[in-house]
């Protein structure tokens, strides 16, 4: 089974809770464990900001390819200017809680692509 | 219109045992940390407690503003204590290294 959620938001700081919202019903939904939905909560708040969430203006989108047992998070938005250190960080917290990630900037966008597979029961 | 209008997190202050503590309720966020980073700011106690029983949620924009609390803190020869954080918030705790940097009570 195949399924795609598709999200958009405002990048403003306020509506990132949603990102997590979603998320986190996906996993309910597709049996991930209570530390797994965790995880993805965390993962997915990272993937917004890295994507531009908390500006003041503009939009992100958030793209949930749902399959069996896998879950594949894409988030696009505008480049903003973060401090290094804050970016690092996310991308610390990304690679703890998702299986992998890939973060790509072109063109003044960003995206990022994280994955995270449902473990074994 | 723009800003949701239920409030995700709050904070009390608490000083009843003669130890301040800093109750956090909640999701910290980049939504929400500037709040707690207010909060943090209005404590001048040497040693500070943040209860963390009842936050649900914390992200690396959270994270930062403990780590600004922990410098401070420990410029003054202060202490910050973290009470009670719940699995997955002790799990970025240790992503971050802020782990090693405060004393944190289970």
């Amino acid at each position: 089974m195949r399924e795609e959620v598709r999200l958009a938001l405002p990048a403003t700081a306020a509506h990132v809770r949603l990102a997590r919202l979603t998320v986190a019903s996906i996993a309910a939904g597709l049996g991930f464990s209570l530390d797994a939905i965790e995880d993805l909560r965390i993962a997915v708040d990272e993937l917004c900001y890295l994507v531009g969430a908390g500006g003041r203006d503009g939009s992100i989108t958030l793209r949930f390819d749902i399959d069996d047992d896998v879950l594949v998070i894409t988030g696009e938005g505008a480049a903003r200017a973060q401090p290094m250190d804050a970016r690092r960080l996310s991308e610390q917290i990304l690679a703890a809680t998702v299986d992998s990630y890939e973060l790509a900037g072109t063109e003044g966008r960003v995206v990022c692509r994280v994955v995270r597979r449902r473990e074994a029961t | 219109m723009g800003e949701l209008p239920t409030p995700v997190a709050d904070f009390a202050l608490d000083t009843s045992d003669g130890t301040t503590v800093l109750v956090v309720t909640g999701e910290i966020d980049i939504s929400t940390a500037p709040r707690l980073r207010e909060h943090l700011q209005q404590l001048d106690a040497p040693e500070v407690v943040i209860d963390l029983t009842a936050m649900t949620f914390i992200d690396s924009t959270g994270l930062g503003v403990l780590v600004g609390a922990v410098k401070r803190v420990r410029e003054n020869g202060g202490n910050l204590i973290l009470r009670r954080p719940s699995r997955s918030t002790r799990k970025v705790l240790d992503i971050s290294g802020l782990a090693s940097m405060v004393t944190i009570e289970d």
